[in-house]
């Protein structure tokens, strides 16, 4: 695609700036990183506290199970957003749009489960200043994206006052929240104001890019990019829209006497509720690095594609194979202690084994599964070659093999003209 | 590919359909129940005045039958639920301030209200355990009565009630949530008896325990249920001393804790030595 690329030619000063923010991207992941691990056990005991134990019990599940399972949600956004992030920056850190995407990928993959470990007002003030920066480069970064995205040119130029202006909103907002240019003190029609404007001018660079100025193949690139854009600007404030909306998700504990008035029904059923709507906003969150993925792979923005290929591969592989295992272990463990009274050894030895002989044909059919959706060319490629071996095995006759290698070159390659050169290599010629 | 988009789109279709078939139904089902006007005659209760009678119903009220669980402390109401799913739904504030029915309600009204689950217009109340109510004497019930009418006034004006779906279902699954559906309001009453040390008497005061407890005092099933209180149950080596030191300190006869937020002990705990005696009397009878 066309990117300005520094690598060769930049001058010095650029360099510079560019190993700064290189830099800058490291200090900043590695703060992310550590935020977050040092807020996990707060994270789940937060989140255990915050939910009404009958109802979690009259699910038929537990409170650690509970918790577990959203501070996993959490956890896998963030790793999620983690890992494509330090892929782009390892790969096209010298390029000044894709380190701006590696920084929004950082920063807001981390906005949510920070803001839950974190809440505003109770914890020191360093801690504060941290969080805030973070949400401060993801926000900042996430709508620059919108307004910059693919070239890292502002087009219309003019756009380049909306990101400024943008930045200096949130640096009151989340700063000084409580200063007269904060964004947070206003009237949330104004707020809301604020966010739809913003976004729609991005999107309306966007379509004006994608109408008169981007390749085709910048386009189809874009497309997929803008998607994901899109909900990283509004995605966090979408979180925590059912919130506002059905507050007793948030404070759900009612007097015993009324609960048990009233019986578990109601109450599971705002919990299965409350459960799927977090876990289908949560797993929304991840739309921002999975279109980044799709644009990366299935039309090879910025030439990453193989990384990200072998990445999800091997990612779907553990998590499948994690699955297998724990899934098998415990099916095991219930039938030996059934049949036997004891077997957890031999329940974890035979999942172990049943792990091992499935690693290759597992990873031979995700591969397939990855190269069918995003390198559909390839795939068919490599389906059409299959099948012209079959063909060669079974034809003699050297007119029908010469068909068939013509059929299978168009078929594969779509070349203007093909021809097939026969060397005549008779006895003496 | 578009034949499969097509499938999808109809199967969606049809779900959301379904979906809004099926919120129709719950909406009609529960708000035709709701809209019923039940008559019955209303039996004269005599309401007293005297400070001992206004005394006997606060103690009533505060204790045994758990009305500030769901009114509030002050007894001016509360809301339960207010978000678009569960609807909204409020405890009345009780008192004579704004908002309050104790400014509005005749005697006949708080009968209504209290003993068949109806309000003034004869519809019926939900949540409100009037089934459990039912079997509280006249004496009684006239001085709950006489001591409600003298709370002082607190101006709290509470939202209508407005159910939404998620609180029409459990309406649905428990019959028991509209209580004047449960009760036979022209049934005889049987006699409340006299206060005394007495497993008679210990029945009456643990009517209201039932609702944690379960109808026959086994235990709940929910989570957060009460426990067995029968024979073979959770007290079995309990004494009536270990019981009492129990409901007035919060601490088992091992040491462990009752969780207030379960067993509203503190409430049950400020019941006389006699009525509390009345009641293990009562627990041993049960098999």
């Amino acid at each position: 695609m066309t990117t300005a690329r520094f690598a060769t030619t930049m001058p010095a000063s650029l360099d510079k700036r560019l190993l700064a923010a290189r830099t800058a991207w490291v200090a900043v992941t590695v703060l992310v990183v550590a935020l977050v691990a040092l807020g996990v056990p707060g994270l789940y005991a937060r989140l255990i506290a915050g939910v009404d134990e009958r109802s979690v019990t009259d699910l038929g599940w537990t409170l650690p199970g509970y918790g577990t399972y959203l501070t996993g949600l959490y956890l896998l956004v963030v790793v999620a957003h983690l890992v494509i992030g330090a892929i782009v920056f390892w790969r096209r850190s010298n390029e000044w749009i894709a380190l701006a995407l590696a920084f929004a990928l950082v920063c807001n993959g981390a906005l949510l489960p920070l803001s839950l470990i974190y809440p505003s007002g109770s914890v020191s003030p360093v801690v504060q200043l941290l969080v805030g920066l973070v949400t401060y480069i993801g926000l900042v970064t996430g709508l620059s994206l919108l307004y910059l995205f693919p070239d890292g040119r502002f087009i219309p130029r003019w756009t380049q006052l909306m990101v400024i202006a943008w930045a200096g909103l949130l640096f009151f907002a989340i700063f000084t929240p409580t200063s007269a240019l904060s964004l947070a003190a206003w009237p949330i029609p104004l707020q809301l104001l604020v966010l739809v404007v913003w976004s729609g001018v991005g999107l309306f660079a966007q379509l004006h890019r994608y109408l008169e100025v981007s390749s085709p193949l910048q386009r189809q690139q874009t497309k997929w990019a803008i998607l994901g854009l899109g909900l990283a600007v509004l995605g966090p404030f979408g979180y925590f829209l059912p919130f506002v909306i059905l507050p007793a998700l948030s404070d759900p504990e009612v007097p015993n006497i009324l609960y048990q008035r009233i019986g578990p029904s109601l109450f599971t059923f705002s919990l299965v509720f409350r459960l799927i709507g977090l876990t289908g906003f949560t797993l929304a969150l991840l739309i921002f690095p999975a279109s980044f993925v799709v644009a990366i792979l299935r039309y090879r923005l910025w030439d990453i594609d193989v990384i990200i290929n072998r990445t999800l591969v091997y990612g779907a592989l553990t998590g499948t194979l994690a699955l297998v295992y724990l899934g098998g272990v415990a099916l095991l463990q219930t039938m030996f202690y059934g049949l036997t009274g004891q077997g957890d050894q031999l329940a974890i030895v035979a999942t172990t084994l049943a792990v091992a002989a499935l690693f290759n044909p597992l990873r031979r059919r995700i591969q397939a599964v990855i190269d069918r959706r995003f390198y559909r060319r390839r795939y068919d490629a490599a389906r059409a070659l299959a099948a012209f071996s079959g063909t060669v095995q079974e034809e003699v006759d050297l007119e029908d093999v010469s068909q068939a290698l013509l059929r299978v070159v168009e078929e594969t390659v779509q070349p203007l003209q093909t021809s097939i050169w026969l060397r005549d290599i008779r006895p003496g010629s | 590919m578009r034949r499969s988009i097509k499938y999808l789109f109809l199967l969606v279709a049809s779900l959301v359909a379904l979906l809004a078939m099926s919120v129709f139904f719950v909406n009609r089902s529960v708000e035709q129940r709701l809209a019923r006007t039940y008559e019955f005659p209303i039996e004269p209760i005599e309401v007293p005045s005297d400070a001992a009678a206004i005394e006997r119903g606060r103690h009533l009220v505060t204790t045994i039958f758990f009305c500030q669980e769901c009114h509030g402390e002050d007894l001016a109401g509360k809301p339960h639920f207010s978000d678009p799913l569960s609807g909204t739904v409020s405890a009345k504030n009780l008192t004579a301030g704004a908002g309050g029915l104790g400014g509005k309600f005749s005697d006949a009204d708080w009968v209504r209200v209290i003993r068949h689950g109806v309000d003034e217009d004869g519809h019926p109340l939900i949540e409100m355990p009037s089934n459990s109510y039912y079997y509280i004497g006249d004496a009684d019930l006239g001085a709950i009565i006489a001591f409600l009418k003298s709370l002082p006034p607190v101006d709290n004006e509470l939202p209508e009630r407005d159910l939404g779906l998620f609180y029409q279902l459990a309406i649905l699954s428990d019959p028991s949530l509209i209580p004047a559906e449960v009760i036979d309001h022209t049934a005889p009453r049987p006699p409340a008896p006299e206060p005394a040390v007495s497993a008679e008497y210990g029945k009456y005061l643990a009517t209201a325990c039932t609702i944690c407890h379960g109808p026959d005092l086994s235990g709940g099933t929910a989570a957060g249920a009460g426990l067995d209180l029968t024979g073979g149950g959770n007290l079995t080596e309990w004494t009536e001393a270990e019981f009492m030191h129990a409901l007035r300190t919060g601490e088992r006869p091992r040491g462990e804790d009752i969780d207030p937020s379960r067993m509203p002990w503190k409430r049950v705990g400020k019941l006389t030595d006699d009525e509390l005696r009345a009641i293990w009397l009562y627990l041993q009878t049960l098999q």
